[in-house]
């Protein structure tokens, strides 16, 4: 238990690092990270470019630091957005009961029948690239898990004493599902949703690295490593840098989500 | 009897489902079909040549009736054509999904090799070295992206030792690289799933008879934890078939391993909506396809299953 607190300090101290690089630090950079410079291109690491420069001499340490709140704020995004949708659909559902219950549940199982990258492939190939498009893709993977989540946590709890009790003091539909409903429901969405960052950021550089998600010249760090494995002969360091970056960052937000289900020991539920 | 219909059934309402949406994808797609056809065939765009385009599409009809030609065609075989190649959609995607089927296949087999003596191992020894050792790396390959890893090696084993082309073939020499990367990653996850699996199997009081007979541990784990596991480890299967076609599409796109993932992500560059579409119809059908035979297999693997039912 205290090693699991000990994990929940670091990796949130860790991730508010991590925040603060990601707003602040591309006001405080050496060098320009979106302006090319042809003198200085396919450089490798050195002391006035500590991680090397890519194609274009931009310095590789810069676009890291410049490509870190595009992959952190769309992934952030993409949980919060199905955490919504998914806890308020899967309450309700789960709550009323009948027709939309039935609906919602196939209508996550046919969502759930497509490969989950390949859905995602297929719906922001279809819409177009752009960050936004790409977000609204991973949505339509990630949302069916909440969705089911929370319904089956709400149907479980569904004729608990104090829902019951609620009801004969004459709370309306409404004010039981957010008042009391919800807050039971919470915590182990939430795990879930900790849970999944990683994976959402690794699924998002992927679509970004097929050439779906961020658009030139954003330095989203699976765009850049896609631009990059033409110059993988040349210059290694570009995707080898890039890819730590990324390996880091969803390493903390794994031990984020695994300290966090170990703290509130929802493990039973998930 | 009346369990199967009933599985058929929900099959059913889920292959429309699947259809309908997408269908649905497409449908909200920004491109104009009939402006690109008539651009192809050299024809004059005018407002009065499209209507009569999109007339002979069946494009000014309502969503739903579009809906049931596409699916009548569908069920026919005819997925439309390719915007790029001009060739049948389901000509280029049936000449390209043996290359995808072996690459999975063999990715499949690693993976099952690896991970099931793995899994079993650091179950038996739970907290042990080889256990702690194989968390760590697991823990490490499930934050390292596929393309990671493919590039790493490619730079390694291709540009540096030289050892396999940069450029893939469909050889023993092609398939090494992205049947490895496609295997690793999966690994991880699957010795995760396969230790918990067991672990789970282990508390049961035969585990204790068995060894108080004096049985080894590869007898006890090998003949008679693993068969009792064979369920839950096929439902493993059948999930991460989904994960092995979707890591297929970067994969194969890496290594040009000349697949449907390479042609979908090729596709998608070219703004081809009908082979696009035809991919996702196709994928989501197989998944389907596969995790019924793994439903129907349960019969086979647990004769409690065949007999209660």
């Amino acid at each position: 238990m205290k090693r699991n607190k000990a994990g929940l300090v670091i990796s949130l101290t860790l991730i508010a690092l991590l925040a603060l690089v990601a707003i602040i630090g591309p006001n405080y950079l050496p060098h320009q990270p979106f302006k090319p410079d042809m003198r200085t291109a396919l450089q490798p690491p050195s002391h006035e470019h500590l991680l090397g420069t890519d194609n274009l001499g931009r310095c590789v340490a810069c676009r890291i630091v410049a490509g870190a709140s595009t992959s952190l704020f769309a992934a952030l995004a993409v949980v919060a957005i199905v955490f919504a949708i998914g806890t308020v659909l899967g309450i309700t559902a789960g709550y009323i009961g009948g027709v939309m219950d039935h609906v919602l549940m196939r209508v996550t199982l046919i969502f759930q029948a497509f490969p989950s990258f390949i859905l995602a492939v297929a719906v922001a190939g279809i819409l177009g690239n752009g960050m936004g498009n790409s977000i609204l893709s991973l949505c339509a993977v990630y949302w069916t898990t909440y969705a089911r989540l929370a319904r089956s946590l709400t149907v479980s709890m569904r004729n608990a004493p104090y829902i019951k009790a609620a009801k004969v003091c004459g709370a309306g539909k409404l004010s039981i599902l957010f008042k009391y409903v919800l807050p039971n429901v919470v915590a182990p969405v939430l795990v879930t949703a900790a849970l999944d960052v990683g994976s959402v950021i690794l699924s998002m550089a992927g679509l970004s690295f097929l050439g779906l998600g961020a658009v030139r010249p954003t330095a989203e760090w699976g765009a850049v490593m896609s631009e990059a494995k033409d110059y993988l002969q040349k210059a290694p360091w570009i995707i080898v840098f890039n890819g730590i970056a990324l390996f880091l960052v969803v390493t903390v937000f794994n031990l984020l989500g695994d300290s966090l289900r170990d703290a509130l020991d929802t493990k039973g539920e998930i | 009897m009346r369990k199967f219909l009933r599985n058929l059934a929900q099959t059913l309402i889920l292959i429309v489902g699947i259809t309908f949406l997408s269908f649905t994808l497409s449908y909200l797609s920004p491109g104009d079909p009939a402006q690109q056809m008539l651009k192809r065939s050299g024809m004059m765009v005018t407002e009065e040549t499209l209507q009569k385009a999109r007339h002979e599409l069946g494009l000014d009809q309502p969503m739903l009736v579009q809906y049931g030609l596409w699916l009548r065609n569908l069920v026919k075989g005819d997925m439309g054509t390719s915007v790029k190649s001009r060739k049948a959609v389901a000509l280029e995607l049936g000449k390209r999904l043996p290359n995808t089927a072996l690459l999975a296949v063999v990715s499949m087999l690693l993976v099952i090799a690896i991970s099931t003596p793995v899994g079993l191992l650091c179950a038996w020894w739970k907290d042990g070295p080889l256990d702690n050792a194989f968390r760590f790396v697991t823990y490490l390959f499930a934050s390292l992206p596929s393309f990671f890893i493919s590039l790493i090696m490619m730079y390694v084993l291709s540009l540096r030792l030289k050892w396999f082309p940069v450029i893939g073939s469909v050889s023993v020499k092609g398939i090494v690289m992205p049947a490895l990367v496609l295997s690793l990653t999966l690994s991880a996850w699957y010795i995760r799933q396969v230790r918990a699996i067991v672990l789970r199997e282990m508390e049961k009081g035969y585990i204790d008879g068995l060894m108080s007979r004096g049985l080894s541990t590869g007898s006890i784990l090998f003949r008679h934890v693993l068969r009792n596991c064979m369920v839950p480890l096929v439902t493993l299967f059948g999930i991460s078939i989904g994960n092995l076609m979707g890591g297929a599409t970067i994969v194969e796109s890496i290594f040009s391993w000349p697949g449907v993932g390479k042609l979908a992500v090729d596709s998608i560059t070219a703004r081809d909506y009908p082979m696009i579409q035809g991919y996702v119809v196709w994928m989501a059908l197989i998944f389907l396809a596969i995790n019924f035979l793994v439903d129907l297999s349960y019969r086979f693997l647990d004769p409690r299953i065949r007999k209660g039912a």
